[in-house]
């Protein structure tokens, strides 16, 4: 209920600066990386625009084998996530990241923690005893989000003024995503984005070697 | 060619094989202990080398270790999550304390200095070191950087929350205590160079490390280089650790290279002894080869000199003693040899020489001895020689005297001399033989065999044919060595040489080509000669008549005249003038060309028929 209000204020907003009433839009994303290949599971989601926000809901973030699983994962705001222990070990869960810090007691049976993200932004989830454990969870601000294909599109649809303002993540960017936000001009109610990423290999494991420069 | 005295010869050559020897052997030895030394330093200052290396990994380990554990500190995120500084200037502070770094300092998750304990202003953007963006990408990095100009070995390790927050870094200094470790472990000295200057050392002279300076350039990272400090030299190693820094590890060339210098005056001294025994046992050796030849040398000038009773002295049991007794055999010999030169002048052969002069049968100071002794002469030389000239005489004379010679010598005669175109020749002196007078009287006949072949090429050359006549004579005589010193001659004298030349004398008178006296044909009795009686004579100057006999030849059959002849001969002597005349008359009607029965049949005439009791059938000859 908050979501659809929020949205609609937004909207409203939107409306009232442009001086246009919102109307169907869609909208062709393209991700490619650095070296111009198309980039699969990357997330473009809308800033603006309104759309019919389905009822918060809560994900899992399962601990399992020492990793998060999945270790990255997209919410709107005011969904929840819940991070279930499945090992033999305890956990700790924690943030430190400014959308929503948390931290968990050391549990391992029992309920599981589970966070409510009230704020758009990114969260990266660490356990306070198992160093490399890292989940990454995507907070959007609506549930209007795409995620790339093979071929690195993504089909956005919604309702929209005369632009709109698209955000863009994928688990290996590198440097900060709010430096990839689009305001996207649209045109008889279609617009396309393209994106083209700076991404970090992909890593071989967990491991991390000392390099030495002598 | 100069002349070099063989003693310096066998010096020189000793010695310049010695001291080839030396050289050499000093020389390879100096070589390899050399190379031996260089292996060594180098391996030594790899060692430091490697020890240098292991020193900075170690304290990055431990650098490492000890930031990895605040960096994983959870209260520690926090503080930096929450921006909590004072909490983390404190941390830093007394991490730095604990591990004794010389830098530490804390970024933000873009590397940007959050909290720093430098004291200095640094030129180098902290957040652009390349340890700080690896770290930014989660991986711990170690360098050594210069910060502010200064080489720091330097370890960043992320913060990670589990996203870098932040990096957090320390390092220490490289300066003088790093190098003292070294230099403690290593005995090497150690310097750090930073863009060509030496900011840390172990070194404490200030020359050196000039020097060190101004041959940086040259010093090579796999092979030590050598530099020189005054007159000292030292081997360098260069370990380069950073752009611009390196460190430069160091050993005493002179001090290792000491006990090669020990060796090298031990083996020169050796050697000089050696030299010097060399020169002595070399003079001693050469001088022992050396002193004998030259007295030797002297010795046999003076004998070519003349001096033959030269000996030298030489008492070594070597081949020069052998040659020293061989010189005195030789002079010896040749003394000998003068003493008897006239005798072996006479000589038949060299045989009978050597044998001679073997037995020391020869008595120069004179001696009697039996003799046979033979006088030859050419008929009518004089009218021959005077149509000729003094070459053709000389010719003619000599291709006379060689054949008769040759005659002579055959039946060992000795020549005694020549007396114009006259021949004496001896037998029995200087050495007596049984058959003397034997081969004496068949040297004569042989002489008239070589005659008749001279004869027959002076036919074929139109020259007019030679005659001569022999006359032989036994007796005794004295022989030996007659005239002044220097021109001394062997010879006998005497009577019967005279009695000899007299008979020859005979030779025309009778018309007779051989004449021997009674005495030759009675030293001959073994042989079968063949005579004729000839005459009783007195020669001029004898009292004493003796009878003469011609020779007519040996092994021949009497022809069958000699019969009558020799009674004929005997009627004569015993005074039975008519039976001589006839049997000479009957003698001269088969050959009137006999001239000894034509001098018979002379000498009866005017003569009785029978002679008186006076008669002497000796007859005296007035002429020579």
């Amino acid at each position: 209920m908050r979501n659809i209000l929020l949205l609609s204020a937004v909207s409203a907003a939107l409306a009232a600066s442009s001086g246009l009433a919102p109307r169907p839009a869609t909208i062709e994303a393209t991700v490619l990386d650095q070296r111009g290949s198309p980039v699969e599971g990357a997330v473009v989601f809308a800033i603006s625009g309104a759309v019919e926000s389905p009822p918060a809901k809560t994900v899992e973030m399962t601990m399992k084998g020492m990793e998060f699983d999945p270790a990255f994962s997209s919410v709107s705001v005011g969904d929840s996530v819940s991070f279930p222990n499945q090992d033999s070990t305890h956990h700790h869960v924690y943030s430190f990241s400014k959308t929503k810090k948390f931290d968990s007691r050391l549990y391992k049976d029992g309920a599981p923690k589970v966070v409510e993200f009230d704020k758009p932004g990114l969260v990266t989830v660490g356990c306070k005893i198992h160093d490399w454990m890292k989940g990454t969870i995507l907070v959007t601000p609506s549930a209007l989000r795409a995620v790339t294909g093979k071929d690195g599109k993504a089909e956005l649809r919604m309702q929209a003024g005369p632009s709109v303002k698209l955000g863009v993540y994928h688990p290996r960017l590198r440097g900060k995503p709010e430096k990839h936000d689009q305001e996207i001009t649209l045109k008889d109610g279609k617009g396309a984005a393209a994106w083209k990423l700076p991404l970090k290999k992909e890593s071989s494991g967990g491991k991390r070697p000392h390099k030495v420069y002598y | 060619m100069r002349f070099l005295p063989f003693r310096l010869k066998v010096l020189g050559a000793f010695l310049t094989l010695l001291t080839a020897v030396l050289v050499s052997s000093l020389v390879l030895v100096d070589r390899s202990q050399t190379r031996q030394t260089k292996t060594e330093i180098r391996r030594q200052l790899e060692v430091a080398r490697n020890v240098f290396t292991s020193l900075l990994r170690r304290r990055d380990l431990e650098l490492n270790r000890s930031l990895s554990l605040l960096a994983k500190d959870h209260a520690f995120k926090q503080a930096l999550a929450t921006e909590n500084m004072d909490t983390i200037v404190s941390t830093l502070q007394s991490l730095k304390s604990r591990v004794m770094a010389d830098a530490i300092w804390i970024t933000d998750d873009e590397g940007e200095v959050k909290e720093s304990t430098l004291e200095e202003p640094f030129e180098a953007r902290l957040s652009d070191l390349p340890i700080v963006e690896s770290a930014l990408d989660e991986h711990p990095a170690s360098a050594v950087l210069r910060l502010a100009g200064v080489p720091y070995q330097l370890t960043a390790v992320p913060v990670l929350a589990p996203d870098v927050i932040g990096v957090l870094i320390a390092g220490f200094k490289i300066n003088d205590a790093v190098a003292l470790e070294i230099k403690t472990i290593t005995r090497s000295e150690v310097s750090f160079e930073n863009d060509g200057k030496i900011f840390a050392s172990t070194l404490s002279d200030e020359a050196h490390k000039k020097a060190l300076e101004s041959d940086l350039a040259s010093i090579s990272d796999t092979d030590p280089t050598v530099i020189r400090i005054g007159t000292r030299r030292n081997l360098v190693l260069r370990a380069p650790v950073a752009q611009g820094v390196a460190a430069y590890l160091e050993r005493s060339w002179d001090e290792a290279i000491e006990p090669l210098e020990k060796l090298r005056r031990l083996v020169f001294f050796v050697g000089l002894v050696g030299f010097l025994l060399t020169a002595l046992v070399g003079l001693f050796v050469a001088g022992s080869v050396t002193a004998p030849v030259a007295e030797l040398v002297a010795a046999t000038k003076k004998l070519s000199e003349g001096d033959l009773d030269t000996a030298v002295d030489i008492r070594q049991n070597d081949e020069l003693g052998q040659l020293g007794k061989a010189f005195n055999d030789m002079a010896g010999g040749l003394r000998e040899k003068e003493r008897f030169r006239s005798v072996l002048n006479k000589a038949v052969s060299k045989e009978i020489a050597e044998e001679l002069l073997k037995k020391g049968m020869i008595e120069l100071g004179g001696e009697e001895r039996r003799v046979t002794v033979l006088f030859s002469d050419i008929r009518s030389f004089t009218t021959l020689s005077e149509n000729l000239s003094p070459q053709e005489l000389i010719t003619q004379l000599n291709a006379y005297f060689k054949r008769m010679g040759a005659a002579i010598q055959r039946e060992r005669g000795v020549i005694d001399k020549y007396i114009g175109d006259a021949i004496m020749a001896l037998w029995g002196a200087p050495v007596s033989a049984p058959d003397d007078a034997v081969r004496a009287q068949r040297a004569a006949l042989a002489m008239f065999a070589e005659l008749d072949r001279l004869n027959d090429t002076r036919r074929d050359a139109s020259l007019p044919p030679l005659k001569i006549g022999v006359g032989l004579n036994a007796g005794t005589a004295v022989a030996g060595n007659l005239g002044s010193e220097s021109r001394a001659s062997y010879t006998v004298i005497g009577d019967a040489v005279n009695l000899a030349s007299r008979v020859e004398g005979l030779t025309k008178h009778y018309g007779a080509g051989i004449i021997v006296t009674a005495s030759v044909r009675e030293e001959s009795s073994g042989a079968d000669f063949l005579y004729r009686s000839l005459d009783l004579v007195r020669v001029k100057g004898k009292k004493k008549p003796i009878e003469v006999f011609e020779l007519l030849g040996e092994n021949a059959p009497p022809p069958d005249w000699l019969g009558d002849y020799e009674a004929a001969v005997a009627a004569y002597r015993a005074g039975d003038f008519t039976g001589a005349r006839t049997g000479f008359g009957a003698l001269a009607d088969r050959n009137r060309n006999d001239p000894a029965v034509a001098l018979y049949l002379e000498r009866l005439q005017g003569l009785p028929g029978k002679a008186d009791a006076s008669w002497n059938p000796a007859h005296t000859m007035t002429e020579k």
